[in-house]
């Protein structure tokens, strides 16, 4: 009997000799150290999403509590035209995804570009901290400030360009105005990941595009940008999630208007919910928002990661 | 070694898990035991904001009260109350007694969470024959009355004495009906200044003047029983026609202008007139002093209305309301209206009768005592369940888009009008 043969055979002898419980506690063990997470996914993740479920097929108040039955009648109602709750809803998600198209970019080609200018800059740390600082601000300062400085009469930005543009009240400025305020705020943040994916670029390959006469703008075009295509595809899809999940801004700056026209779906399903207190039809337009979110979060995903 | 640090690893792992439940638990679970010999009865009470006469009075109520009753006061953010105040009724944490506007204790007394006030009232030694009979009548859910008037703030007119100086106007006349408002705007408008006689702007102080402007014409909101829709009526499109001119026809007032416009602008003296509720009269008065010229609204339409924003008082029907509670919230509410005078001295109009035509007041706040005249020609909104947050969505969106051009009033009001009876027809009642 070879050595080799001999020391497997006593190694499975051990195994085999192993107390169950030993066994069942190593098993079990892993699995506690997930349990604290666990139990509040459930209590505060898990719950309210079968709970927020079995509201929206009910008629539910939140002073009366369930007022009747309605199993998909509410999601029904959200596709009838002529109903006012259908109506919201179609105009709410029309502006969300509006504004989405029209953000999105931005906040793909800013940080992108500034984050590569940083990235080339012998002051890193001095540009990142000055784009990164707006993101730590809160969105009530943030909007109160824009909204301060683009009043129509009296606003710096019209008394700087000696104009009257209606930026709040009229659009397409209002979509322009919120979509400035939310570009300057959190520009900072895709901007560091974008940062970081510069920072991974190997250097031998600058080096060589710099060698065969590459400029800075084609390093950057043909070089920098296509190396980081899976974290570009990465801000792409944060992007759009928290686009889809616009709230404060349209609240606090043009609030919803002129008339609703810059209303996100967010602020059409808070309203159902808090002030006009049907919390059925506010959670049946919440799950159809997150199933619409989701299919698009697994489009985009699949293009970007295919392209990657 | 190894073993150690992973049964201390587990050892956390567990704490922290029992840690949440018991957590979770403590938060769902009874209250901790009373203890037997306390003997003062706690009445909790939230209020919408912050008020620092509540806040004076209250105290001085658990001084004079000590070991029989106790008002555990908390302010809630003004903004967020609704939600607030629903999360934790569907709780049970709910308070004892709630402070708000008028129109969201519409919903609970339709669910039955409210206690009648009358006989609490009535045991506190509270007449309610000394409430102002516009913020009294017409506050009753099925013919019940369940609040009770705690402040007003009445819709005001404000105008900058040094700017009408400038433009030849006499400085203590403000204008009193529609033909001098027009008059003095026109007059006050200086567009090589930058400076507007008035401005007309879409957004806030809509819903304390268009009402104020609908009731002067003679037309009202809506009629709470019935629930029927009443602003689209010839004397609501008489009242938006009047804010609409202002912009287009008078063009005393700009075009466009922002939410706050007309605030920022009086404050920096590009505009003279403002009509907004009382709560602006302390940032206008440090900022102007005697050059601050306050006064009631101009007559615009036929008859003389005023909008009362307002704050009132109701009882919730807690699982531990008895009747020991409901005699401690009597005898409060008789301390509060006592103390009037502390209401008074924090800049907000009391709603007490007695006080309101004692001498002293007139004498002492006589800003307020111009406030107060409001009171015989002023009007609520009407009773019915989330009138302010659904008005606001539907009708006031539908005034802004008039204000800027987009709808006529009487398209704006018709088109408003018929969203707002569909969502009548789904509120509680």
């Amino acid at each position: 009997m070879a050595v080799s043969e001999v020391r497997t055979k006593s190694l499975s002898v051990q195994r085999r000799r192993r107390p169950v419980m030993r066994v069942v506690w190593d098993q079990f063990s892993s699995f506690l150290f997930v349990v604290p997470f666990l139990i509040a996914f459930v209590a505060f993740v898990g719950y309210p999403i079968v709970y927020g479920f079995i509201i929206s097929l009910h008629h539910w108040n939140p002073i009366a509590g369930d007022l009747g039955y309605t199993g998909f009648g509410q999601y029904a109602t959200l596709f009838d035209s002529n109903s006012l709750f259908g109506q919201q809803f179609w105009t709410g998600l029309k502006n969300t995804a509006l504004f989405v198209v029209i953000s999105v970019p931005f906040l793909l080609a800013f940080p992108a570009t500034i984050a590569y200018l940083i990235y080339r800059s012998p002051l890193k740390s001095l540009f990142r901290s000055i784009f990164f600082f707006p993101t730590v601000l809160s969105v009530t300062a943030v909007t109160s400030l824009w909204s301060w400085i683009l009043q129509t009469q009296g606003g710096a930005v019209n008394n700087l360009l000696q104009a009257h543009v209606p930026w709040l009240v009229e659009q397409p400025w209002a979509w322009i105005s919120i979509d400035m305020a939310t570009l300057w705020w959190t520009l900072g943040f895709n901007m560091i990941i974008a940062y970081a994916g510069f920072t991974q670029l190997p250097q031998s390959t600058i080096e060589a595009a710099a060698l065969d006469g590459a400029g800075s703008l084609r390093t950057f075009w043909s070089i920098a940008l296509p190396q980081i295509r899976p974290v570009l595809a990465f801000i792409t899809v944060i992007s759009t999630i928290s686009s889809f999940n616009l709230f404060a801004q349209s609240l606090l700056m043009t609030g919803g208007g002129p008339g609703s026209s810059t209303e996100p779906l967010t602020m059409v399903i808070y309203n159902q919910a808090f002030n006009a207190m049907h919390m059925g039809s506010a959670a049946a337009m919440s799950y159809l928002m997150a199933l619409i979110l989701a299919i698009i979060s697994l489009v985009q995903y699949r293009i970007t990661r295919e392209r990657a | 070694m190894k073993t150690i640090h992973k049964a201390a690893t587990v050892a956390l792992a567990l704490t922290m898990s029992l840690g949440i439940v018991s957590t979770s638990f403590a938060a769902t679970g009874h209250p901790a035991p009373r203890h037997a010999a306390a003997p003062a009865i706690t009445i909790t009470f939230w209020n919408s904001g912050s008020n620092p006469g509540i806040i004076a009075i209250t105290n001085q109520f658990n001084k004079v009260y000590k070991g029989r009753y106790n008002i555990a006061y908390r302010a809630i953010p003004y903004n967020n109350e609704t939600e607030i105040v629903n999360s934790a009724l569907a709780a049970h944490k709910g308070p004892d007694v709630l402070e708000e506007s008028l129109t969201p204790s519409a919903p609970y007394a339709y669910e039955r969470l409210e206690v009648p006030i009358a006989p609490i009232l009535k045991m506190g030694g509270v007449d309610p024959a000394d409430f102002p009979a516009s913020m009294w009548n017409g506050t009753q859910v099925a013919g019940v009355h369940y609040v009770v008037p705690i402040d007003g703030l009445p819709t005001l007119f404000f105008w900058n004495k040094t700017l009408f100086k400038e433009a030849g106007l006499n400085p203590n006349v403000p204008p009193a009906n529609e033909a001098q408002f027009i008059h003095d705007a026109m007059v006050l408008t200086n567009p090589k200044k930058d400076q507007w006689g008035y401005v007309q702007e879409p957004a806030w102080p809509n819903p304390f003047l268009f009402p104020s402007l609908l009731s002067q014409f003679g037309g009202k909101e809506a009629d709470p029983s019935s629930r029927k829709i009443l602003f689209d009526t010839q004397a609501g499109v008489n009242a938006l026609t009047f804010e609409y001119n202002t912009i287009f026809k008078w063009h005393v007032s700009p075009k466009n202008a922002s939410a706050n416009e007309n605030y920022n602008l009086f404050l920096s003296g590009k505009n003279a007139m403002v009509m907004d509720g009382a709560y602006q009269y302390a940032p206008f008065l440090q900022k102007y002093g005697k050059n601050l010229g306050v006064s009631l609204l101009p007559k615009i339409g036929p008859k003389e209305a005023d909008f009362l924003g307002q704050n009132y008082l109701w009882v919730m029907n807690t699982p531990g309301m008895d009747a020991a509670k409901e005699k401690g919230i009597g005898l409060y509410l008789k301390f509060y209206y006592d103390h009037s005078a502390e209401v008074a001295q924090s800049g907000t109009l009391p709603t007490w009768t007695p006080y309101l035509k004692n001498a002293a007041f007139k004498k002492t706040y006589p800003s307020l005592y111009e406030e107060s005249l409001a009171l015989d020609s002023g009007v609520l909104n009407p009773l019915i369940p989330n009138w302010g947050t659904t008005s606001s969505t539907y009708l006031y969106q539908d005034l802004d888009l008039a204000l800027l051009g987009k709808m006529s009033p009487a398209a704006a009001l018709k088109d408003a009008g018929q969203k707002m009876q569909e969502e009548m027809a789904t509120l509680l009642s």
